[in-house]
């Protein structure tokens, strides 16, 4: 024993962090803009730049600081703002929006941060005019700052699928694809479609700080598929029950870590520690991916007969192991599977193990979505929607918030590679069935709110 | 509240008390002799002291990774005695083939900021050709003990 801990104990941690890549994936600061709506673009603007940079300015200084004295990578540093398109005011058109995501990058890039989410609409019932004219914003938006991650939220399981949303949603994602295509249509990594969007979800593309938040809070999304997978690996051939008990003590270790941070980051800003989300988000990192977890469990590859059972056995998982080791638990908590972001997966597309399909039903057992998913080019936008439309179906029925970020680059086809570089990675143009749902989607109209209480 | 806080909280009534006669280094000795004789949990609700921290935030833990050869220990050590920096603890374990040296520090005399000592103790791990790491304590604290 060393002090109150046994050598076995201190090597673990120092492995988790140095070979297993073990790291705090985001340190999220919300912040609430209503006090920023004002009755001229220019001061709206001015208003929410200067409130960012109070509350955030300092934000990369301090997380670096604990990262320095704890030992642990703290990835990245992010924030995330009240929907803007609640700020608008009334005399706020398209241009007056893509104003304020100008003056919320150029915040963001003197904080030092790497994005800034909550470019967002909720509009899961319907949209008013404002809105309207600020979801048309978006493409030009993304395409003219860096830092700034959309969102629009078209469904909820209380208030069905806002299906002119979702039609919408189809045209902005092709229109952004091409007026960010010399990019390899970057803007489409940066845009999420949702259905029961959270609010406090500190992961972007998707987040932003909800209407119900506090003035400002700090929320943390810890990650650790690479602790897991070693995990699952050294296990061996156990039982499923066994490899879930040892899924929920690794979780439960790694969320601590995330705990103490979140905690120590708040106390040090003087803001309230908002949640811990218990969401295993992968890099393209060798080992650091959930497909390789997938693959130590027993699967040939994901996207193998078994893929969703082992998916949901792993979402519960960490759910379990995560719940009691935080204090607010929140955001997305489950296995995100970004195609783009997972080495695994990538390969598992490559070799066409894993099909669109197969990872629309992973999604009904874990978050998020169909997310980092390249399609060919010529990919229709009423079948975006329609895409859209099938995946936000699984979230609303199963009260789950799900999510699409798709990826359309202009003239590629099945197979060719888009690389972002860096954290988004590299995806592979996956097929699409090419039957139309062009009619369905031209009706529009909203899909009303389901039925609870019967289950099936 | 956390051990954290219940330091601060007796440094503010010691303040109070001392009114003008306070200062810094006077306040800073008895809250240390307070700490280490009075034990206080991880939720302050007198649960035994988890380790062997005089103050939250000033006990480290350093390990060493690598090879094994002569001179390792001394070029640590060394270090952490020209530093003022005293050993609560120290082990060396086998890790496959590689060997790992666990050192538990107390930094309350230390001559050098926390980040400094770790700085020196990395560039000195690069000449050793060993993995040098060095941090609080508070993480293993958080991740080991419920």
């Amino acid at each position: 024993m060393l002090g109150s801990f046994s050598s076995r104990e201190i090597l673990e941690t120092i492995k988790m962090i140095q070979m297993e890549h073990l790291d705090i994936r985001t340190t999220t600061m919300g912040i609430s803009l209503f006090d920023c709506i004002s009755s001229t673009v220019e001061e709206t603007k001015t208003r929410i730049y200067d409130k960012v940079m109070k509350y955030a300015g300092n934000l990369v200084q301090v997380v670096n600081g604990i990262e320095e004295e704890f030992g642990i990578r703290a990835a990245n540093k992010r924030i995330s703002v009240t929907p803007v398109s609640l700020t608008g005011g009334v005399s706020i058109n398209r241009d007056g929006f893509v104003e304020i995501a100008k003056a919320l990058d150029k915040a963001c890039e003197e904080i030092g941060a790497d994005f800034l989410g909550g470019y967002s609409a909720l509009v899961q019932k319907g949209a008013n005019r404002v809105e309207e004219e600020f979801i048309r914003s978006i493409p030009q938006a993304l395409a003219e700052t860096t830092h700034i991650c959309s969102s629009v939220n078209v469904a909820s399981t209380r208030a069905g699928i806002n299906m002119c949303a979702v039609r919408e949603m189809g045209i902005i994602i092709k229109e952004m694809a091409q007026i960010t295509k010399d990019r390899g249509s970057l803007a489409n990594a940066k845009f999420v479609v949702f259905a029961n969007a959270v609010e406090d979800n500190p992961f972007m593309a998707g987040a932003f700080h909800g209407v119900s938040e506090p003035e400002c809070v700090i929320n943390v999304g810890v990650s650790g598929p690479g602790v897991v997978n070693h995990a699952v690996k050294d296990a061996g051939p156990v039982d499923l029950g066994s490899l879930s008990e040892i899924i929920k003590k690794t979780v439960f270790k790694i969320t601590r870590a995330g705990e103490l941070i979140g905690r120590e980051t708040a106390r040090r800003l003087g803001v309230q520690f908002g949640i811990l989300d218990l969401s295993l988000a992968p890099t393209p990192e060798p080992g650091d991916s959930i497909g390789e977890i997938l693959k130590n469990m027993g699967l040939g590859q994901p996207g193998a007969p078994g893929t969703t059972a082992a998916l949901s056995l792993l979402t519960d998982a960490v759910k379990k192991g995560g719940v009691m080791a935080s204090s607010y638990v929140g955001g997305m908590s489950g296995a995100f599977i970004p195609v783009s972001e997972d080495a695994a997966m990538i390969e598992a597309v490559k070799i066409g193990a894993l099909t669109l399909e197969k990872m629309e039903a992973m999604t009904a057992v874990c978050s998020v979505g169909l997310d980092m998913v390249a399609v060919p080019g010529n990919t229709s936008a009423s079948t975006i929607s329609g895409l859209i439309a099938d995946e936000i179906s699984i979230g609303v029925v199963n009260g789950k918030t799900t999510a699409v970020r798709v990826i359309v680059p202009p003239g590629s086809k099945v197979g060719d590679v888009v690389d972002f570089g860096g954290l988004l990675g590299m995806a592979i143009v996956q097929d699409v069935n090419k039957f139309s749902c062009e009619r369905f989607i031209q009706r529009g109209g909203r899909i009303p709110a389901p039925i609870t209480s019967m289950r099936n | 509240m956390d051990r954290r806080d219940v330091v601060y909280r007796i440094t503010e009534i010691i303040f109070k008390h001392l009114g003008d006669s306070a200062n810094p280094e006077i306040v800073k000795q008895i809250v240390r002799e307070l700490i280490t004789s009075v034990p206080i949990g991880a939720d302050g609700g007198g649960a035994p002291v988890l380790s062997a921290a005089p103050a939250e935030g000033q006990t480290a833990i350093i390990t060493a990774f690598g090879k094994s050869k002569p001179g390792i220990v001394a070029g640590i050590t060394g270090i952490l005695a020209e530093k003022n920096v005293d050993i609560t603890d120290i082990t060396q374990t086998l890790l496959g083939k590689n060997f790992a040296m666990i050192v538990i520090v107390n930094l309350v005399e230390s001559n050098c900021s926390f980040s400094e000592l770790k700085e020196i103790l990395a560039k000195k791990g690069e000449e050793l050709g060993v993995g040098i790491f060095s941090q609080h304590e508070e993480l293993f604290q958080f991740m080991h003990k419920v």
